[in-house]
């Protein structure tokens, strides 16, 4: 009873400090280095986020933006891709022998409403760039904003 | 009066934040050296999203905040109307169920529609004293007017005596 009563005050009030449950966005990570990833073409990594369902600060949706589009593209949870399941940091991931489509449709943007408890994207990462001849000399980033705040997901090349 | 203390109390009980006021806003991105010979070269579009707290803590809505984006001509913040993406393939799967569940999906191409729309100088927060705009750092006009450029793209936002910056920070230039 005191749980929903404070959840309707805080909804009611919106008040700064009266989340019920914070956001848990993907922690930040370290890349396999590029001698782990050899023969490899794309690495997949979930990239989720959970939460309450009921937010006070006015959350109905969450949106991911690519802030570095040469390594990083976005594709939708339901299109688990084909290829070896592994972990990354802990966070699920599919590495597949074959390279990316560059003629294929590949998102920067995505929006998605909030499921009761999570809302999940894949992040598509291009190993050819990453260990090519011109890797990235910090963090690959991936911006996950709520209403009214914004993470950067950094992703670390393992060299 | 009696009922604000009522709530204010009950506040306190609940263990809710009583931060003071300022903007909360992701402060800086340090992003990868660009390359001004690669032909995909595109600029940055980043997201200003954050949130204006009162005297209180509360959230400060219908407040206007004055937004001072440096380099000026390189570096300026658009509203979300501005900013040009393809999106996804009319027809194919799984887009056209994922657009009908409400999701969006859509590849930004790195440039805003300044026919249409011009770059904006404040916002207005919301109700729930939210800042929602984007930043537009023009590493294309940059690169191909061989522009000097310190690799820092900062956008001040300020309400009253209250200030913070957001900033993006380039490893490099190539």
């Amino acid at each position: 009873m005191r749980g929903l009563g404070i959840a309707t005050w805080c909804a009611l009030a919106g008040s700064a400090g009266c989340a019920v449950t914070p956001l848990e966005t993907p922690p930040d990570l370290t890349l396999p280095d590029c001698a782990e990833l050899d023969g490899n073409g794309t690495l997949f990594i979930e990239s989720r986020v959970r939460g309450a369902g009921v937010r006070s600060d006015g959350t109905q949706e969450l949106t991911w933006t690519v802030a570095t589009p040469r390594w990083i593209a976005l594709l939708p949870e339901s299109e688990t891709p084909a290829g070896v399941e592994t972990t990354v940091a802990g966070l699920p991931a599919v590495l597949s022998t074959e390279p990316v489509d560059e003629e294929a449709y590949a998102s920067t943007f995505a929006r998605l409403p909030v499921d009761a408890r999570t809302a999940a994207v894949w992040a598509r990462i291009d190993l050819r760039q990453l260990c090519g001849p011109s890797p990235p000399d910090a963090p690959l980033t991936v911006w996950i904003s709520s209403a009214i705040r914004t993470w950067p997901w950094l992703l670390a090349p393992g060299g | 009066m009696r009922a604000a203390a009522l709530w204010a109390g009950l506040a306190l009980l609940a263990g809710c934040g009583t931060t003071g006021p300022g903007f909360e806003l992701m402060a800086q991105t340090t992003l990868p050296s660009f390359d001004c010979a690669d032909e995909e070269l595109s600029s940055t579009i980043a997201p200003l999203r954050g949130r204006l707290l009162g005297n209180t803590g509360a959230p400060a809505a219908g407040t206007v905040v004055q937004l001072d984006a440096t380099p000026r001509g390189l570096v300026r913040v658009f509203d979300a109307s501005a900013v040009e993406a393809v999106g996804p393939p009319n027809g194919e799967a799984p887009w056209e169920d994922l657009l009908v569940a409400g999701q969006i999906w859509a590849d930004f191409t790195g440039a805003v529609d300044t026919t249409n729309s011009a770059p904006i100088a404040e916002v207005t927060t919301s109700s729930i004293g939210a800042v929602d705009a984007w930043v537009h750092v023009d590493l294309v006009r940059i690169c191909e007017e061989a522009l000097p450029f310190d690799g820092v793209a900062v956008v001040t936002l300020s309400a009253g005596t209250l200030r913070q910056e957001f900033a993006l920070t380039y490893a490099g230039q190539e």
